[in-house]
């Protein structure tokens, strides 16, 4: 670092400031709402009003499955998914694989049955191309906008993804960056803002919080970027060469388990027997759950579990379908562990904390709001070195909006989905409800006052509709807190509470004078 | 001929650092993660020459970039980026072809 | 790995990092505070006092715990460090009244 030359710093700065400004407010909503979609499994289960069974898949569930398996024609019976959603019920899905002419893609096509989790008595059935219909298999629609919103920003595939992997490129850019301007990393890492409203402490803020989050930004960009890269571009460019654009000798190489095919009719192994083996060997519960081959001697039952206690990778056990027999663990990519399934299985828990429960995801939450601080922090400083511009001085209105607006129009996503949830369709209104959201805060944004106030009003705004949130909840039909509390429904007293006390938090931050900047404020009003 | 090369980069040198930065690459990065089946070993199961490129796709588009931006001697820089996108997109193709 | 394990750990490294943070000369002379006199071997011991939590946690588990320490010392490393040092630091500092291993020896001539 202190071998760069100026003119190498010189580049190396406008590559850091251009392309966080050109993308950090994109950036910053892809990765605000990462943080948010880090707990989507317990949103969902707190929008929904909680599960009505905590574990579905432990319970009889041959008891429930096999009667749908014995009256599907043979087609449907290539694999059956099984899953439990947020709300405690269970999606039994026969599927067969066919082309959908809308995308040109081989896709999962069939019945999907949704059960009661605990009696097993048929909820809905919908068939097709399911996993084009959110709304079948989804139990909240707060959840797919929130998740969808941060893997594509809501952009239809691919150029969605292609979109968020390039935001992932320049995070690891800014990172690389970053680290090579900074001089004396080691040696200022524990120098606080120097106080005061000056250059120097926009500069520290932005510097400190960025040292202490290089690591992980760097690898939350690269992951990010990997999961957006691999399906769209990556992987159809290297199958071209290793493959020569053979996808089917792709798929067979890197997921399928080998089997040899026996069409001879066989009875499937008792599901419960199956699942109280594998929870047995693998001690966490399981998650996801595929039967191949129903009702043949070649029939598969693979399970999916949780990462073990202490490890960081999903568990996938493989069963032989006729006579129970545990065949072993399936990597997750190839047919025996190797040193490429060990890198590969580690980008899910490294990209979204889900690997240790609740405390992994709140560490990442941390990370993700670390990360949000140093987004706004750093597209503050820049505007504060050109702050003479009126130009620029718009744009520090922008990112104050952007910084306030984006949770305020996440927040309005939800009182989307609660309003419409007793008597119109969520997947219309979720997403509704986050454009009201950020269009009202451009509004505000537009035509209230300017500096200070601005940022206040802001607060407040956020703070009330934190508050209000809960109650909305409840009054249209959400459990209530004693209902809660008796049947054990943690996510929804926690959220609920966190939404309480985050509003209280901001109506006292939107009062008090601040010594500094923190991130978000205004910038200063131009000198008169 | 270098040195007509050289003063034809030079004249331009911000366009010059753009094309490699930008476009270049990331199809230097493409084409090396592309060519990388080849000579990586399989591994144990055998996927490691494809998933190993998979992944690192974006950690080789980090390294080109920054070497992009802080290479001094735009003309080296060029010969970087180009002649390893050359070699890998030739070695690819090869591959995609059947001759090697 | 128990998660009690892990919270024992970043807490550790935490604790150490303050340590770290509260003796670091450049963010005293930042400050305007005068700065603390500490041998090396002290500042050494709480380098390794960061770093054995993660080395026990990589050695005992199936590397789980390590990635939350990683994580977790990054957001409480920054949380610590950008805390303004404050005058009721100073104060509770000279009384030996906190809980900071090195509120004792700051005390000194």
């Amino acid at each position: 670092m202190k071998s760069l030359s100026q003119s190498q710093l010189k580049r190396l700065t406008a590559v850091h400031g251009w392309s966080g400004t050109v993308l950090g407010l994109l950036l910053y909503a892809v990765v605000a709402t990462g943080t948010v979609a880090v707990f989507a499994h317990e949103i969902a289960e707190w929008s929904v009003g909680g599960a009505k069974n905590h574990a579905p898949l432990a319970g009889d569930l041959d008891g429930k499955v096999r009667p749908i398996a014995e009256r599907m024609t043979k087609g449907y019976l290539e694999e059956i998914a099984i899953w439990a959603t947020a709300k405690g019920d269970l999606n039994v899905f026969p599927h067969a694989h066919a082309r959908n002419p809308e995308s040109g893609k081989i896709e999962n096509y069939g019945t999907l049955f949704r059960l009661d989790g605990t009696t097993g008595a048929e909820l809905a059935r919908n068939e097709g191309f399911v996993f084009t219909k959110p709304e079948w298999f989804e139990a909240s629609a707060l959840e797919d906008f929130l998740v969808d919103l941060h893997v594509q920003l809501y952009v239809p595939r691919p150029w969605g993804l292609i979109l968020t992997g390039i935001l992932g490129l320049s995070m690891m850019a800014a990172g690389v960056t970053g680290f090579l301007m900074h001089r004396h990393l080691i040696r200022d890492l524990f120098v606080a803002a120097r106080p005061g409203n000056r250059l120097v402490t926009a500069r520290d803020r932005h510097v400190l919080a960025a040292s202490w989050g290089l690591l992980f930004a760097f690898l939350l960009g690269f992951t990010g970027s990997f999961f957006s890269f691999a399906a769209t571009v990556s992987l159809p460019l290297i199958s071209q060469v290793a493959f020569g654009g053979d996808q089917k000798a792709m798929r067979e190489t890197l997921y399928e388990p080998a089997v040899t095919p026996d069409p001879r009719p066989a009875a499937l192994a008792d599901l419960d027997a199956v699942i109280a083996r594998s929870t047995a060997l693998t001690g966490t519960p399981v998650r996801f759950l595929v039967v191949d081959h129903y009702g043949r001697a070649d029939a598969r039952i693979n399970l999916w579990h949780m990462p073990p206690q202490g490890t960081l990778a999903w568990v996938r056990n493989v069963f032989d379908g006729t006579d129970g027999r545990f065949l072993g663990v399936k990597p997750r990519v190839g047919r025996q562990p190797s040193a490429g399934n060990a890198l590969y299985e580690l980008i899910w828990p490294l990209h979204t904390g889900d690997f240790a429960g609740p405390l992994s995801k709140a560490v990442w939450v941390g990370l993700g709001a670390a990360m949000c601080y140093v987004i706004l922090s750093g597209m503050q400083l820049w505007v504060r070195r050109r702050e003479e511009a009126a130009l620029w001085r718009g744009f520090g209105r922008a990112v104050t909006i952007t910084a306030y607006g984006l949770p305020f129009a996440m927040t309005a996503a939800a009182y989307g989905f609660f309003l419409s949830l007793p008597a119109a369709d969520p997947f219309y209104w979720t997403p509704m409800g986050f454009v009201l959201g950020a269009l009202a805060c451009i509004a505000v944004g537009a035509f209230a006052g300017d500096g200070s106030g601005l940022i206040q009003r802001f607060r407040r705004l956020l703070g009330a509709a934190c508050i209000v949130l809960p109650i909305v909840r409840m009054a249209m039909g959400g459990l209530d807190w004693a209902d809660a509390v008796a049947q054990g429904q943690g996510a929804v007293l926690s959220f609920d509470l966190m939404f309480l006390v985050l509003g209280v938090l901001l109506f006292r931050w939107a009062t008090r004078q601040p010594h500094g900047r923190p991130a978000g404020d205004p910038l200063p009003e131009p000198a008169e | 001929m270098t040195e007509r090369l050289r003063r034809a980069l030079d004249a331009r040198p911000r366009l010059t650092r753009w094309l490699l930065a930008g476009p270049g690459a990331v199809a230097a990065a493409l084409l090396f993660a592309m060519a990388m089946p080849i000579w990586l070993p399989k591994g144990a199961a055998g996927i490691d020459n494809i998933v190993f490129p998979l992944i690192l796709v974006p950690l080789i588009w980090a390294v080109v970039f920054v070497y992009a931006c802080v290479e001094e001697s735009l003309l080296r820089c060029v010969a970087v980026i180009c002649g390893t996108a050359a070699v890998c997109g030739l070695t690819a193709a090869m591959a995609f072809t059947g001759w090697i | 790995m128990s998660i009690l394990a892990i919270v024992a750990a970043v807490a550790a490294s935490t604790a150490a990092l303050a340590y770290l943070a509260l003796g670091n000369a450049k963010r005293r002379r930042v400050f305007g505070l005068p700065p603390l006199e500490r041998k090396a071997w002290q500042t050494w011991l709480a380098i390794s006092g960061v770093l054995a939590p993660a080395v026990f946690l990589l050695n005992s588990g199936g590397g789980a715990g390590f990635v939350v320490w990683c994580g977790a010392v990054s957001v409480t490393g920054w949380g610590l460090a950008a805390m303004t040092p404050t005058k009721p630091i100073v104060p509770r500092r000279r009384n030996g009244g906190g809980t900071k291993p090195d509120a004792a020896q700051s005390s000194g001539p």
